[in-house]
């Protein structure tokens, strides 16, 4: 760990250089360049089809980049097999349906990937998932199955589950966008610890207010790049780009 | 005004009714709070409150008038809660039947459900009549029987051999009986149902002891269509043993009942009802008729049985009553066991099931004799060539390799590990026959020096490989890579064909390792299936091929029933993992392995099962290296098996295709290999999407073993066809009526057996799916 600590110490989490990605002629992303430093908390918004949720699911190879380079701690992300497994199991991932295992209980989804991939004990998978519950509130739906909950309950567990494997980094893809209304706030509350915590986060969202309290920087994306990013009070209350302002206008 | 109001009835706190004027109000209000004492007793306090409230509302006319009208607009909104309607009286058996039975109008133009109850009742009351005379029929040779069933079920099995169907059928009895109550399958039944079963056995073995027929039965002048039975002779011993059942049903009824009487008065209906494990009741029944046939002397009817003075048990019965003994035994202790150690006695069965097919192939397929030396490795042949040294050698020495390289601690340990097995490999080459012709042409040094030379370069391969990479998992695999070359290697030269496979499952095994050997459970199944995997695969072996110079017995050895259970279960277990290959290499997107498998399905798909069978039987031994020779049981087997994988994979493929995409992404982003993701979350879930197809699968496989008849196999269906009907000893009965009315019965009761246990398969997996 600490010699882990001591290679990724000067370099930043993320660096994306010209990240270009295409769905046939579709330009998914054109030409994305960032950098996000480690403890930083990144939300990301912008209109449906911008590339957002794209750009995200490059961080951790879900899609593959056609064009330019993605370094995630210090791991240049290649189709070298190893290199992606590596980096998944410093990458958490949230999905906007949940993704949960329905043939596995709540503890089950949750230990599947320490188990397995971390060689961990079934005993010691289990404390960890269950103290996890204790942090996103729901300890007592530990052997029930991810059918029997609520959507907000679910994607809690869906939290719970990708910190199981101690990530260093968390991509959440509209976590919010698949819930009824009176859910959305347990589950930001859950992300808004979570980001206050000092671990480095990217929230793909719609949910202005809560990129307002909790973002280090917001970033716009339309038509596949960044069009504007800043501190969201810069960002909110002084737009530079006009597509920001059309964009910020239609939906505050 | 104020919604409040209207839960606060003012008219009743006043003490006033809706008529009263003002006068009275006022009235009323001075009364009443002038015996409170509100500055003492907050209860006053409270209804002082109250009461003023009440006052300023009805003193008020405008409000009064406002109150009024919320309360009769109120009055009309329909309650939140309203008793439901009244029940019907809980229905009873006759009025169950008045309603769903004979409703219909008894005069009207149709007679709806009354009419169609009747015909039912009537073609159901001659078909019982049919059934009963024709199985009391003083005629009937029962005797035929135990020939027909010899013959159903082994078809020329020598009889001094016997011993070992009765062993295999016994290992199978055990075994079920044994699952059935640690799996508590039957779940428990109420004291009560218990008794009605009672009841009801009772009086159907009664009703049987009465249909019994007598001499002649008496027609009373009817149309045959309504003749009810003659009463029974009453002198034949088999009403005495109807009757004897009849009093022992009613007999434990009114013991139960007896049993049960005081806990049920003392706690009334609330006590959680008595209940007994559902299997107990057939189990009990068969130890009752166990110790029966021990101990009843029954007079032997003239031409049923030998004449004989002792129990029946002596007779022909006597291993069915030790099999039903066993049976018993083994439920029992199934049940004891069950609740001390759950979890390890399943696995034991799960394990047991899986060896007791090599085992009973074993038991019932070796040479007559057996030669226990050889088994054991103390006659004539090595210790090493013996069943017993080669399973014992392979599976300590293959385990412990599996057991220390699945887990890799440190890697002077893998690297240690890796030395171990290039060091065997050098030495086997000692015990090999000389390299092809070839090789000491091409490399023109002698033949010992030329494996010794190989040996040595994997072996230092092996080591320097296991030390140089880094990553102990990578250097997990990178032994297994080298162990599938060796493996192919194995295949190039001449020597046991046993050796061959197991090298290559070894190397699987060992390739298998860093994916699924991260925990001690991963670990433990893996030696384990490496085990099971070795015992299979030396059984089937000394079945089937005549290169391990151990005698066999030909297939025409086994016939009947053993033969159709073999083909049935041996098909259908050998394709289910080769069908889950064959799905997922449909899926897969490697071009190569696509075009494998896709190319694979149709072809099988695209020929009849026929072909293939003779394909197994007969051609198949032309594809194969010269001297090996497979059984054509074997041969069946296979093309059976390979045949169902096809339509196996195709079902399979379609529970794959019902998974959401998002399913696969989860499990790759919390960090599952492509393995993995594929065997935890995607397999699971498809298989469970598919199982009632599957079961359709499996019956149909169970179904189509019959056709082995067209090959010459002579399975269950084609003795009772043409064998036992052609019989013209007067031993054998049975036209081929009866024979099919039989086999019927037989492959209704494993189908049925089949869709019930898929049905409690998928309540039990079913609960994820909600």
């Amino acid at each position: 760990m600490t010699a882990d600590a001591t290679k990724t110490a000067g370099t930043p989490a993320i660096i994306c250089e010209n990240v270009g990605k295409w769905f046939g002629d579709f330009a998914a992303l054109r030409g994305v360049s960032c950098t996000i430093e480690h403890g930083e908390v990144v939300v990301v918004i912008g209109p449906s089809g911008s590339g957002k949720s794209t750009f995200i699911r490059c961080i951790n190879h879900l899609e593959n980049h056609q064009q330019g380079r993605i370094v995630v701690d210090g791991i240049e992300l290649t189709n070298d097999l190893r290199n992606i497994d590596a980096i998944r199991r410093e990458v958490g991932m949230v999905f906007q349906q949940f993704n949960l295992f329905p043939h596995l209980t709540v503890l089950g989804n949750i230990t599947l990937a320490p188990i397995w991939v971390r060689n961990q004990t079934r005993t010691q998978a289990e404390e960890t998932a269950m103290s996890l519950l204790e942090r996103v509130g729901i300890p007592e739906q530990a052997n029930k199955y991810p059918g029997q909950l609520s959507g907000g309950q679910q994607q809690r567990v869906a939290i719970a589950r990708a910190l199981a494997m101690n990530p260093k980094i968390m991509l959440f893809d509209e976590p919010t966008s698949a819930l009824d209304p009176e859910m959305i706030k347990e589950v930001l509350d859950v992300i808004k610890e979570l980001a206050r915590s000092d671990m480095t986060t990217i929230v793909v969202s719609h949910e202005m207010g809560f990129a307002r309290e909790v973002a280090d920087r917001v970033m716009f994306f339309d038509y596949g790049s960044i069009v504007e990013e800043g501190t969201p009070e810069h960002f909110f209350t002084n737009p530079q780009n006009e597509r920001t302002k059309l964009f910020l206008s239609q939906i505050l | 005004m104020n919604p409040a109001w209207l839960r606060k009835d003012f008219y009743r706190l006043l003490e006033v009714d809706e008529n009263a004027d003002q006068a009275a109000v006022e009235e009323s209000y001075r009364r009443l709070i002038g015996e409170l004492r509100p500055e003492t007793s907050p209860d006053d306090a409270l209804r002082y409150s109250l009461l003023t409230e009440a006052y300023s509302v009805l003193a008020d006319s405008a409000r009064r008038e406002e109150y009024d009208r919320m309360r009769a607009a109120d009055a009309e909104k329909p309650a939140a809660y309203a008793p439901p309607p009244p029940q019907a009286p809980r229905s009873g058996p006759w009025r169950w039947m008045r309603e769903n039975l004979f409703d219909g109008e008894w005069w009207g133009p149709i007679a709806g459900n009354t009419a169609l109850t009747l015909a039912v009742a009537l073609i159901g009351l001659n078909l019982s009549r049919f059934i009963t005379s024709y199985l009391f029929d003083p005629g009937r040779k029962w005797s035929a029987l135990t020939y027909n069933m010899k013959l159903l079920m082994v078809q020329a099995f020598p009889q001094d051999d016997m011993i070992r169907i009765w062993l295999s059928i016994g290992i199978l009895a055990v075994l079920a009986v044994w699952s059935l109550a640690s799996w508590e399958i039957g779940g428990r039944l109420p004291l009560t149902t218990l008794m009605r079963r009672l009841r009801f056995g009772g009086g159907l073995l009664a009703v049987a002891a009465v249909m019994h027929h007598g001499a002649g039965a008496r027609t009373f002048g009817l149309p045959p269509v309504l003749q009810i039975d003659a009463p029974a002779d009453w002198s034949s011993p088999r009403v005495s043993v109807f009757l004897v059942g009849a009093a022992a049903a009613v007999g434990s009824h009114l013991l139960i009942k007896l049993i049960r009487r005081p806990g049920a008065a003392a706690d009334g209906e609330d006590t959680p009802e008595r209940s007994v494990p559902a299997l107990a009741l057939p189990v009990i029944i068969m130890a009752a008729v166990s110790v029966f046939l021990w101990t009843a002397r029954l007079p032997v009817p003239e031409g049923q049985f030998e004449e004989t003075t002792g129990p029946i048990a002596a007779t022909t019965a006597r291993p069915w009553t030790i099999l039903f003994a066993a049976t018993v035994a083994a439920y029992f202790l199934g049940l004891l066991i069950q609740r001390r150690y759950p979890q390890p006695l399943r696995r034991f069965l799960l394990i047991a099931w899986f060896t007791s097919y090599p085992v009973i192939i074993m038991i019932i397929q070796r040479k007559p004799i057996l030669h226990w030396m050889d088994i054991l490795g103390f006659g004539e042949t090595s210790f090493f060539a013996s069943d017993l040294g080669t399973v014992l050698t392979f599976v300590i020495l293959g385990g412990a390799a599996i057991w220390v390289l699945a887990l890799p601690r440190s890697k002077a340990v893998v690297t240690g590990a890796a030395a171990g097995i290039g060091l065997l490999i050098l030495a086997s080459t000692f015990i090999m026959e000389d390299p092809p012709a070839w090789l000491t042409t091409l490399v023109p040094i002698g033949g010992l020096a030329i494996d010794l030379l190989l040996g040595g370069l994997i072996a230092a391969a092996l080591t320097a490989g296991a030390w140089l990479v880094a990553d102990r998992y990578e250097s997990v695999r990178l032994i297994g890579s080298v162990l599938m070359l060796v493996a192919v290697m194995v295949w190039l030269r001449p020597m046991p064909f046993l050796f061959r496979v197991l090298t290559t499952v070894f190397a699987l095994a060992v390739l298998l390792c860093p994916t699924f050997g991260g925990t001690p459970t991963g670990r433990r199944n893996l030696v384990a299936g490496w085990g099971i995997a070795v015992l299979v695969v030396v059984s089937a072996f000394r079945l089937g091929i005549a290169e391990t110079g151990l005698e066999y017995q030909s297939t025409t050895f086994l016939g009947g029933f053993n033969l159709t259970i073999l083909l049935a279960f041996g098909g259908i277990a050998l394709s289910f993992p080769l069908g889950v290959i064959l799905a997922l290499g449909r899926t897969s997107s490697m071009p190569i392995f696509r075009l494998v498998c896709t190319g694979y399905i149709e072809l099988v798909r695209s020929v009849p099962l026929i072909t293939w069978l003779f394909f197994g039987a007969s051609m198949l031994v032309a594809f194969l290296p010269q001297g090996v020779e497979f059984d054509e049981l074997v041969g069946v087997i296979g093309a059976l098996a390979l045949f169902n994988s096809a339509y196996l994979a195709e079902t399979i493929r379609g529970g794959l295709q019902s998974i959401n995409r998002g399913q696969y992404e989860a499990a790759r982003a919390v960090g599952l290999s492509t393995v993995q993701s594929t065997s935890l979350v995607i397999m699971p879930q498809a298989l469970r999407a598919v199982i009632p197809a599957l079961v359709g699968q499996v019956i149909v496989s169970f179904k189509d073993t019959s056709l082995v008849a067209i090959i010459g196999l002579t399975d269950v269906l084609l003795i009772a066809r043409s064998i036992i009907p052609q019989q013209s000893n007067p031993s054998f009965q049975g036209t081929i009526a009866q024979m099919m009315f039989f086999m019927a019965l037989f492959y209704w009761v494993f189908t049925f057996a089949f869709s019930r246990s898929s049905m409690r398969v998928e309540r039990n997996v079913g609960l994820g799916e909600r």
